[in-house]
Parts: structure tokens; C-alpha cells; sequence
């Protein structure tokens, strides 16, 4: 054997780890879901704030947050009781959930705290969650896949946009969150469930 | 001196057989077809060589009516590879030809 066979064969189980490494179930209904609360959401906030919707802000806010995590958990146990497959990458799984609660974690301080201690105006929520989102994706993207990469930049743009026309933040970055997080979430579980059927099918499949 | 070669990892199939088992523990038929895009004769056959160098243990089970097979590595299997990839590197490292 020479060096030529020895430096191919490593690569090729490089090669072969690599394609393992996106054997993974994000659990991305989480992100679509979250993704569709906060199209529907936050551009509607933004419509009631420029008087062209009543101003329903509050209720909005409620209906949002609480359809938001009765949603999540409705996913998260139906997702308990999915089949977990049975070569999964969990300790991919585990730095997924661990960039989600880093970054969601952080949003949910900002966003609580901001405002109350009058660091920053309530108005700059928004923002806070779009880059929090970004961050999430940007996150997934370098351990996951590299759609969410891609979603990643896109919600960054959306933020620097609604930056520039604080008027429209939520009109920005409403698809800008939205799609972000619906398009890869749906590739994901598109890619889950495609694993899934392979395994419980045959030896045929 | 030249270094000894495991003959059951001179083919990429077979080494790559293992590194996913090493990764993962254990595959089935189709996890490894899908992740090697072997024929479903040709993974079979490189299985077949695997266990009989005792690296690999095969499980055939039904699910409902269809059969599944699992491949799973054994201890010296994981060993065997270990050595592999250290003389791989000593091959890399010597520049030996």
C-alpha cells in the first residue's frame, strides 16, 4: 500500500463520518411552528402599530405566546413518542437543544429585562428575537445542516433591514423569521421522516 | 519495516462499513445502503466477509412480515480498526511506498 491508498482511505472515512453526522432528528417541527407564529405575528403587531389594524396588541401577544408553547408542547410529546431512529447522532440532538436554550434563553432575559429596567425600549424586542433567531439558525447550521445556514442569513439581513426602518420591524422581519425557520424545519423533518421509513421498512428498502 | 495490513479493511466498502459502525454502534441493511450507495449484493458480501472475520455480528429479525437485518461491531472489530487507521497514519507519516 502506498501513501496514495492510505491518504484516500482516510478520506473516504471522513467521507462516510460526514454523511453519519446528518443522521440527526432536530425535532424541527419546534422551528416550523415557531417560524408560523411569528409570520402570522409579527407583522400583524406592526399593522396594529402604524393604526392600520385595532389596536389589539396585547390580546395579540397573548394568543401568540400562548399558541406558541401549546403548540411546542403538543410537538415536543408527539415527537417523545416517535420512533427515535435507531442510529441517530444524539449528542448532535444535544448541542441542537443546547443552541436553542443559549440563544432562546438569552432572548427571554433580554426581552424581559430590557424593557423593565428601561435599558433599551420594548419596541427593540423584536429585534432582539430576530437576532436571537438568526443566532439559532446560524447555530444549527455549523452543527446540523447547512440550509439553516443559509435561513441564518437571510434573518440577519432581515434584522439589519428593520434596523434601518424601525417603522416596518415587524413587516421585515416577520417572513424574514418566518420562512427562516419554516423552509429549513420542513427539509429537516422531510429528511427525518425519510430516515425513519428506510429503517422500519426491510431489508428491500 | 513494512507495515502488516488487516486484509479485511483493504477494501474502501468494508472500511467503510466499520467506520460507521464505529460511529454508531450498530446500522441496519438499508442505513448502510443508503450511506455507502452499495448494491444490496455487494454490502452483503462485504457483511458476510466481515463476520467471518468475527469484526461484525449480523441480527436477522422480522418486522411484521418484512426481515431486517442489523450489523453490529464487536470488540475486536473496533480494535482491528483502531490498528488500521494507526498504520494508515504510520504509512502517511513515513511517506513509505
Amino acid at each position: 500500500m502506498n501513501t496514495e491508498v492510505a491518504s484516500n482511505d482516510l478520506m473516504y472515512i471522513r467521507e462516510v463520518l460526514e454523511r453519519i453526522h446528518r443522521c440527526v432528528d432536530p425535532h424541527a417541527w419546534h422551528f416550523v411552528w415557531w417560524g408560523t407564529i411569528v409570520m402570522l405575528w409579527y407583522p400583524t403587531h406592526n399593522l396594529m402599530q402604524l393604526n392600520l389594524l385595532p389596536d389589539w396588541k396585547l390580546p395579540l401577544l397573548v394568543v401568540a405566546l400562548t399558541l406558541g408553547s401549546l403548540g411546542s408542547g403538543l410537538f415536543g410529546w408527539r415527537m417523545r413518542r416517535r420512533r427515535r431512529l435507531a442510529a441517530s447522532n444524539t449528542f448532535i440532538s444535544r448541542q441542537i437543544v443546547m443552541v436553542v436554550w443559549s440563544c432562546g434563553g438569552a432572548a427571554i432575559l433580554l426581552s424581559v429585562l430590557g424593557p423593565l429596567t428601561e435599558i433599551f425600549p420594548g419596541k427593540l424586542v423584536p429585534l432582539i428575537w430576530g437576532f436571537a433567531y438568526a443566532h439559532i439558525a446560524f447555530g444549527v447550521g455549523v452543527v446540523y445542516s447547512r440550509e439553516y445556514l443559509v435561513s441564518a442569513a437571510v434573518i440577519f439581513a432581515g434584522c439589519i433591514g428593520a434596523m434601518f426602518r424601525p417603522e416596518f420591524n415587524g413587516l421585515i422581519l416577520g417572513p424574514c423569521m418566518g420562512l427562516g425557520m419554516i423552509v429549513p424545519g420542513v427539509i429537516s423533518e422531510r429528511r427525518v421522516r425519510k430516515m425513519g421509513a428506510e429503517e422500519s421498512s426491510g431489508d428491500d428498502a | 519495516m513494512t507495515p502488516e495490513f488487516d486484509s479485511a479493511f483493504l477494501s474502501q466498502a468494508r472500511l467503510g462499513i466499520v467506520s460507521v459502525l464505529v460511529a454508531r454502534g450498530t446500522a441496519t441493511f438499508p442505513e448502510l445502503k443508503d450511506l455507502l450507495r452499495l448494491t444490496q449484493g455487494n454490502l452483503g458480501a462485504h457483511l458476510r466477509r466481515l463476520e467471518e472475520a468475527r469484526y461484525v455480528t449480523v441480527r436477522k429479525e422480522f418486522v411484521g412480515r418484512k426481515p431486517r437485518t442489523t450489523a453490529s461491531l464487536t470488540e475486536a472489530g473496533r480494535a482491528a480498526f483502531k490498528r488500521h487507521i494507526a498504520t494508515l497514519e504510520t504509512i502517511l507519516r513515513n511517506g513509505e511506498r
